[in-house]
């Protein structure tokens, strides 16, 4: 049985999250490229706070959801729209979903970042798809990150995660692609 | 249930039956009913080896990712594996070469397409989910259908995705994180507690859980593993899931009732005891660019209704897919 989850529409995380992502990518329109209508904050008994991206029509359903739920006894939601990160004790992280959704919206030309991206090559590629550190030569930074917090993609454009670059400027992965096979899903 | 329906779940065995079973390793009773289902012998046996030979793997191309599918093909093609469209089927493709290695590309992982069964694929299609609109998905895990309902809306409106089980949700959000579907509500609950909702959808499908004798392309062992006395449980499920479905649409909104089995008591009857139960609801004609069996009217000289032959059945033996059914209810 999933926890009791605590739902909050915007909280102190959800706006955290919000600042990351702008100052990752210089864009203080990102949540307007997303659609975002609404954020969503929810919290389980362990202390994980999961933030969500809600379009329109989709927070006028959580909204009946939520509403009828505190009559009927209903769990919250499991998830809602976009998945935009976590924070976990603390400390923010960016979702894969987030990353897709991105992904998406570059390769459709509605997202332009100037910054907070990096391109891998192919044999980057696969190093990053197995969480494993990827070597300066197999990685551009197309403008850097004041957050050290950057998209990853392959050259084709195909979203590989969220990576951060330690002092030897190897980008190590922070949650890579690969993670859908080894969930076993 | 009505008396006379009662009958139904009490089915003898014939020595045909057991001399099939014996021979493809089924429990007679099952084989049986095939011989009740297709009225003859010769297409008993059709269906029983059509079973044998098993499907190809087929795929559903993510249009949330590949605006268009070529793209996917090439990419494909370059890995060794060779790909043909599915004709009646718009994003459908079967796997021709290569299948081995179908569930562990990149493209897998990048949401470019979903490893999905043509029947399982025919009920989004049947389902044809208006753009902006509000939709339910209901014991929708893994999220097959709930993805491809998503590509069908391309993102618009909203979805909400019900299922029982906190396990099988996980594979749900999983899907929908990798299929980049944005407008959808995950609620872990069982359907007949949703009550609060009554009358919010324009459209609902019910996939509703069965004995999935459908996948036996797919599942041998589905031959053997389920009593007649389970399916008659199964039954019950279905009618209180159906009876909660309605409820859940709106006045002049659909429901899609769909199984992955082809057993009459899992369709028909399910069907008919939700039409004695409701006035405001009638049978819409349900096909897919002409195809699919009509569904039965008459089962073990039990009268089902005339009305019930416009749902939609498919069979591995005559349209290439796994067993299902597929009915459209209207809520006037």
């Amino acid at each position: 049985m999933p926890g009791k989850k605590e739902v909050e529409l915007e909280c102190k995380e959800s706006r955290r999250l919000a600042e990351l992502l702008k100052s990752t990518f210089n864009e203080p329109r990102i949540l307007e490229i997303l659609e975002c209508h609404q954020l969503l904050c929810s919290s389980d008994s362990t202390g994980v706070t999961s933030v969500y991206c809600l379009k329109r029509d989709v927070s006028g359903l959580i909204e009946l959801v939520l509403r009828r739920s505190a009559v009927s006894g209903l769990r919250a939601p499991e998830h809602a729209g976009i998945l935009l990160g976590t924070s976990v004790k603390g400390e923010i992280r960016l979702s894969l979903h987030l990353a897709y959704i991105l992904a998406t919206r570059a390769s459709r030309g509605l997202f332009r970042p100037q910054q907070g991206v990096i391109a891998v090559n192919r044999h980057g590629e696969r190093a990053f798809t197995f969480s494993k550190p990827v070597g300066i030569s197999d990685y551009r930074v197309l403008g850097v990150s004041p957050t050290n917090t950057y998209l990853v993609l392959s050259e084709q454009g195909d979203p590989l995660g969220w990576g951060t670059l330690d002092p030897h400027k190897r980008l190590v992965p922070l949650i890579d692609s690969g993670w859908f096979l080894r969930a076993g899903w | 249930m009505q008396e006379n329906y009662k009958k139904i779940f009490e089915i003898g065995v014939s020595k045909e039956a057991r001399d099939l079973a014996l021979k493809y390793g089924y429990l007679p009773y099952m084989i049986e009913r095939y011989i009740n289902i297709f009225g003859s012998l010769h297409e008993t046996i059709e269906f029983l080896e059509s079973v044998e030979h098993g499907l190809r793997k087929s795929i559903r191309c993510n249009t949330l990712v590949a605006s268009d599918c070529r793209v996917l093909e090439e990419r494909l093609e370059r890995r060794g594996i060779i790909v043909d469209r599915i004709l009646q089927l718009p994003h459908g493709y079967w796997v021709i070469d290569g299948e081995e290695k179908i569930g562990h590309t990149s493209e897998y992982i990048y949401g470019y397409y979903y490893i999905q069964g043509p029947g399982s694929m025919t009920v989004s299609y049947v389902l044809d989910p208006p753009k902006n609109s509000v939709v339910a998905d209901l014991a929708s895990a893994p999220g097959g259908k709930t993805t491809h309902i998503a590509q069908l809306m391309n993102n618009t409106g909203a979805i909400l995705s019900v299922d029982k089980s906190p396990a099988r949700a996980k594979a749900l959000k999983a899907n929908i994180q990798r299929m980049r579907v944005e407008n959808t509500v995950v609620l872990v609950e069982d359907i007949l507690r949703l009550r609060d909702l009554n009358g919010a959808f324009e459209k609902v499908l019910l996939d509703a859980p069965c004995s999935g004798e459908g996948l036996l392309p797919f599942k041998a062992e589905r031959k053997r593993s389920m009593t007649m006395l389970e399916i008659k449980r199964a039954h019950e499920l279905q009618v209180r899931l159906a009876k909660k479905a309605v409820e859940l649409v709106r006045e002049g909104g659909i429901l899609l009732y769909a199984t992955c089995s082809i057993g009459v008591e899992e369709n028909e009857l399910v069907l008919r005891e939700l039409l004695e139960d409701r006035e405001d609801i009638e049978i819409l004609p349900t096909r897919w660019r002409g195809q699919g069996e009509p569904g039965i009217t008459e089962y073990m000289d039990v009268n089902l209704g005339s009305e019930l032959k416009r749902c939609m059945r498919l069979y591995p033996h005559k349209h290439k897919t796994e067993g299902f059914f597929l009915c459209l209810v209207k809520r006037k």
